[in-house]
């Protein structure tokens, strides 16, 4: 019959489509040699797991074009979003490992989706070369301004005398949600949550009054605290941030500071990561690419590549035992 | 500075050749990224990131604003012309847009669509002049609220019945199984996600709809037996006096319905165009014509996307929240530049806030008067052979489903969603309301699960608040109602049919058929 014999013709323009776009996907690991690094005429993809105009996106294309003038290549970042990070952070997982693909791998945050086995993810600590932290990123607890809480005690004091609620982004396990857990277990409270897709689906409900207070990054809260609608109440890292010198830092010990770290696969050879590493203590010591980078609401530090090691083996720690504490199978 | 000063000052910073060649820019960037089906705003938004760094915080926001409403304009012209919707929201546009292509009057529709959408806009920004207040809508719907409004709209869904019930009903049902996948969001647990972090975050709207409908079109296209040219009759291209009134409603509650959905958080924005649709069909005196041409299904839809793109970005520059991918962009683009978008915008840089706003009234009557024009050269493509047309917007297609993430596995969703609406479509079963119920499945369970979390598990949640009480109970009469209306219209049917016909002789000297006549079979 035509009509089948026209089905038939579609169906194989179709698969010689899909063919076509799956055989320009995803590179494979293959290894290549280094001659000497980086070769000219090479570029280098930095990879961000989240979509344009985040925190981490906006740090991103501040470094890439002065990593490029320091390198001598030409640096592109590419946008990986979804799963929370683990879409993109996978890919860089199966890159080659020949110093011309990096990723944004933020620590803690990247740490639970590995650790959390619900989901599946196919890499884990060990399938990273850590290269080095631009940024620092604290974390604070905020409510609104009429909510008759002022200190991190009057959150606690409410906690323990009913329900308080807070609006999380990522779900159960996710990094708002072991935040609270810290915090729980350092005070012996509960807290109610409420999930949430992203940070300002979060602030939403907090502005409109539905959650009791949000745990984020100062990034996420500072446009709102700006405008007077948000207030933060405390800190939870270990030192005072002087971006935000009036809140007092907690006194019950909990540390969720982050960092914005780049790192590449597995297996990259040392002078390489020791290059990248070098061009990035350059590029982050520019008065301008500071600037640029302080803007997001981050703090520009240059994090070695071995401090940034540790960081990642105290957090993996940190976290795994948090989890197998809300008892994951 | 008040409104009207701060317009006249942000009048005199656009209308210097710098910012009007970048609004005229964007404006174009902005009807290519809506013609082009699957490649949206946030997309070519992110690209041109790095090029508005250049640009300043006006100049960027001028360009990238001018994307976002620009895309609404273009989005139709696909959609009318080859059923194929330009945008997630241009889906409500093929119902009946492409039906009047196929009657000829792809002109009138694709005119009136570029008023409705022009008049959508700039009511959408005499809004965001006295946007304040409105930023507090916003915060009125939670959790509560917003599962009362998706009631509501699985509502509308009998208005997309067309005509088998049982069929639109199956259509919905797949709707809801296709929001299925992905975390769950309370436990994080993954479901129906086979081991793939794709589906974490459930299947792309913008893939599953582009496969849905515009690639079924190209397969469906390929069974009727056209060898080459078109079939469809290129008549006049601008709309009749007729076409205008009969527009004029629909057009008014358009924007209504556009600029309350684009204020509400959560996006169940994409549904806006389908209750403008329904809500004109059901207001209409000529319900059978919708679905087979109707201007005002043309007209309703298109002038709600526009409004809706402009309502969007009030929560972003009242409250420095972006409710949307294109508008967490801008916010970018904000920070960059050391700007904080909300009150404090309008106090420290009011030249900025308000030329941006300017720019956008003047952004619309450049595509205004750039849309009527090329009504007459979009219709000129309509002559291309079938084969070259359909290869060129195939590749568009792949491209597009690929950019939405710059990942392969949203053009594997488009294309299978293709081949299942292929399939659908052979056995009649309408795809509108299975786009709907996808975009309304995700957002109830979510809200659902939200308003238990809220209150514990008890359900009193759902009228804790005066308007979520208000809205669930107008939720479930509209749900009532729509479910006893095709049993009362059957009846009414029915009845006219066993009644006796009329023994009064109709008399020589009335020519003209009264009301009643032109009802009775």
């Amino acid at each position: 019959m035509k009509t089948t014999r026209k089905l038939l013709g579609a169906a194989m323009v179709l698969a010689l489509a899909t063919g076509a776009t799956a055989c320009t996907s995803e590179p494979t690991s293959t290894a290549t040699t280094t001659s000497k690094y980086p070769e000219q005429g090479k570029d280098m993809t930095i990879i961000v797991p989240v979509d344009a105009g985040g925190t981490t996106d906006n740090v991103a294309r501040a470094l890439a074009p002065e990593l490029a003038k320091e390198l001598g290549i030409n640096v592109q970042v590419l946008n990986k979003p979804g799963a929370a990070q683990q879409i993109g952070i996978t890919q860089l997982a199966q890159s080659p490992a020949d110093g011309y693909t990096i990723g944004f791998t933020n620590l803690p945050s990247m740490i639970s989706g590995y650790a959390n086995p619900a989901r599946g993810a196919t890499y884990t600590r060990e399938s990273f070369t850590p290269i080095a932290g631009v940024a620092k990123s604290d974390t604070v607890v905020a409510v609104k301004p009429d909510s008759g809480i002022s200190t991190l005690d009057d959150l606690i004091s409410k906690a323990k005398a009913g329900t308080t609620t807070a609006a999380i982004t990522g779900g159960a396990l996710g990094d708002d949600d072991l935040i609270l857990r810290q915090i729980q277990n350092a005070t012996g409270t509960k807290f109610n949550t409420v999930p949430f897709d992203s940070g300002t689906d979060k602030m939403l409900a907090l502005l409109g009054g539905r959650v009791d207070f949000i745990v984020g990054s100062i990034a996420t809260v500072l446009p709102q605290v700006q405008n007077g609608q948000l207030k933060m109440v405390s800190l939870l890292a270990k030192e005072k941030n002087d971006a935000i010198p009036d809140v007092p830092v907690n006194d019950i010990g909990v540390n969720a500071s982050a960092n914005l770290t780049l790192s590449g696969p597995k297996g990259m050879p040392a002078d390489v990561t020791a290059a990248i590493e070098k061009s990035i203590k350059t590029v982050l010591d520019k008065p301008d690419v500071k600037a640029a980078i302080d803007k997001t609401g981050s703090q520009t530090t240059f994090i070695s590549a071995s401090d940034t090691s540790s960081f990642w083996e105290e957090g993996d720690g940190k976290i795994k035992e948090l989890i197998s504490q809300a008892g994951a199978k | 500075m008040n409104p009207i000063d701060g317009l006249l000052t942000g009048f005199a910073t656009v209308l210097t050749p710098g910012n009007l060649l970048l609004a005229f820019l964007g404006c174009i960037l902005g009807m290519l990224v809506g013609i082009l089906p699957g490649f949206g705003p946030a997309a070519a938004s992110a690209i041109l990131l790095p090029v508005t760094f250049a640009l300043g915080p006006t100049g960027a926001i001028i360009v990238l604003a001018a994307i976002l409403y620009g895309a609404s304009y273009g989005g139709t012209v696909t959609a009318v012309l080859l059923n194929v919707p330009g945008e997630a929201s241009s889906v409500a546009t093929t119902l009946d847009g492409y039906q009047m292509a196929l009657k000829g009057r792809a002109g009138p529709a694709l005119s009136i669509a570029a008023m409705g959408s022009f008049v959508g806009c700039i009511v959408g920004l005499i809004g965001f002049v006295i946007a304040t207040p409105l930023s507090k809508f916003a915060l009125l719907f939670g959790p509560p609220e917003l599962f009362a409004v998706t009631i509501f709209g699985l509502s509308i869904v009998t208005g997309l019945a067309g005509k088998s019930l049982r069929k639109a009903l199956i259509s919905a049902a797949i709707g809801l199984m296709v929001a299925l996948p992905g975390l769950d969001p309370v436990s994080g647990a993954p479901r129906f996600t086979f081991q793939s972090p794709e589906l974490f975050d459930g299947l792309s709207f913008v893939a599953v709809v582009m496969g849905l409908f515009g690639i079924s079109e190209l397969l469906s296209t390929i069974d009727h037996n056209i060898k080459s040219g078109r079939a469809l009759p290129v008549g006049k291209i601008l709309p009749t006096a007729s076409d205008l009134k009969r527009s004029a409603g629909p057009i008014g509650r358009g924007t209504l319905i556009g600029f309350a959905m684009g204020l509400l958080p959560g996006s169940p924005g994409a549904a806006a165009s389908f209750l403008s649709y329904v809500t004109e069909k059901r207001l209409s005196k000529r319900p059978d014509e919708f679905g087979k041409g109707a201007v005002e299904g043309v007209a309703g839809p298109e002038t709600t996307n526009n409004s809706m793109a402009i309502s969007g970005m009030i929560p972003l520059f009242a409250l420095g929240l972006p409710t949307s991918a294109t508008t967490a962009i801008m916010l970018g683009a904000f920070t960059i530049n050391g700007l904080v978008p909300g009150p404090l915008l309008f106090d420290e840089h009011p030249e900025v806030a308000w030329a941006i706003i300017a720019s956008m009234f003047v952004g619309n009557v450049i595509l205004l008067f750039l849309n009527i024009p090329l009504v007459r050269v979009w219709v000129l493509f309509l002559r291309l052979p079938y084969p070259v047309l359909y290869g060129v917007v195939l590749g568009f297609m792949l491209l597009g489903a690929y950019s939405l993430e710059n990942s392969i596995f949203n053009v594997g969703v488009m294309l299978a969603f293709g081949v299942l609406g292929y399939l659908l479509r052979k056995i009649d079963v309408p795809l509108a309301p299975m786009a709907l119920t996808i975009v309304l499945g995700q957002l109830m369970e979510r809200s659902f699960r939200q308003s238990l979390a809220m209150s514990e598990g008890s359900p009193t949640v759902f009228f804790s608040t005066p308007l979520a009480t208000v809205l669930l109970i107008i939720a479930l009469l509209a749900l009532l109602y729509s479910g006893i209306r095709p049993a009362l219209a059957r009846r009414t049917r029915f009845a006219r049919i066993l009644a006796p016909k009329s023994e009064v002789p109709v008399p020589a000297n009335i020519s003209t058929p009264t009301s009643t006549d032109r009802n009775q079979k």
